[in-house]
């Protein structure tokens, strides 16, 4: 494997903010991108149409055990292997935790969390088999520094960085790399939630001067894949304009 | 498929392992413990389990039988599924 062979990645959360740019880096670089999410986006109509050998989207409900075992075995059967893994499906709930729902604290559970460890799973059976492989959990900043109101997100973003060391450790001998990148607070939807002060905050603790952007982020994905990165597994890679130093 | 075929397959799937990762293919008894007579490690195991989908079509520990630790056994959980 190296860093012009065109690999098959399965991303989560691909249709829009930062799983869209790794997309769109990875069709750049010549991968294979099946991603799933709840629903279509322009961008995931217009890449199906701009890259019809190189891009699928799957609609389904990541929370869906089967589901996500179909989505593996169904790649797997069509290309056959899976060389990579991005779980990057994530959401947020912003608020203190006094007064969150039970059904919002599950759903984070679920979706940054559970639906991570389960797909993983499902690929790494089919990257065993080829003895070859890369995950990358997309992690955030918030998990080693923590942000107020986002307390139970930050417990699954704190979580997939436990899983992947030790999955790490479980799957190196098989050629298996398992990596997190840990962005800082980027300019997506999801930031668009925060308010005016939580906004100038960040920016006021981060040496570079400004949010992230999503670019800024998608191309540590295609670097992990990459024969650059073969010696690599089990890091947290921080990409947050130093906000965390 | 007959009893026969699915313990040709299952002890194909074996060797496959063990070749795959250099070492030499093996004649299996039923008696055979696949750890510690085959020499299989836990991740060999997970290969075998993925081998055997792949061969048979059916994965039955993930529909919830328990793990059996000799090749005899492991053929008869096999065959026990695709009698159904």
């Amino acid at each position: 494997m190296n860093a012009t062979t065109a690999q098959v990645v399965i991303l989560t959360g691909g249709s829009r903010g930062l799983g869209q740019a790794i997309a769109e880096s990875l069709l750049a670089a010549g991968h294979t991108v099946i991603t799933a999410s709840r629903s279509e986006t322009d961008f995931t109509q217009h890449a199906a149409k701009s890259h019809p050998d190189q891009f699928e989207f799957h609609s389904l409900d990541i929370r869906d055990s089967d589901a996500l075992h179909a989505l593996a075995k169904g790649t797997f059967e069509k290309y056959g292997r899976i060389d990579a893994l991005v779980n990057n499906a994530a959401i947020a709930f912003d608020g203190v935790l006094a007064l969150a729902k039970d059904e919002d604290i599950e759903a984070m559970l679920d979706i940054n969390l559970k639906a991570s460890i389960l797909l993983s799973r499902e690929c790494a059976r089919y990257m065993l088999l080829k003895r070859n492989g890369v995950i990358i959990n997309v992690s955030s900043i918030i998990a080693s520094r923590g942000f107020s109101g986002l307390s139970t997100y930050a417990a699954t973003k704190a979580g997939l960085i436990g899983f992947t060391k030790s999955l790490a450790r479980e799957l190196g001998a098989k050629n298996i790399r398992v990596n997190v990148i840990a962005p800082g607070y980027l300019e997506t939807d999801m930031s668009a939630a925060l308010s005016d002060s939580q906004r100038q905050q960040i920016v006021r603790r981060t040496p570079l001067g400004r949010l992230g952007t999503a670019d800024d982020v998608a191309p540590w994905v295609s670097f992990l894949l990459s024969d650059a990165a073969n010696f690599v597994t089990g890091q947290v890679i921080t990409i947050d304009g130093g906000s965390s130093i | 498929m007959t009893d026969v075929d699915v313990r040709t397959t299952v002890a194909e799937v074996i060797n496959k392992v063990l070749v795959d990762s250099g070492r030499p293919a093996i004649d299996l008894e039923d008696e055979d413990i696949l750890t510690e007579t085959v020499g299989l490690d836990s991740l060999d195991l997970a290969v075998l389990v993925v081998g055997l989908e792949q061969s048979l079509g059916v994965d039955p520990f993930r529909e919830g039988a328990s793990p059996v630790p000799t090749f005899g056994e492991l053929c008869k959980v096999y065959q026990d599924r695709l009698a159904k």
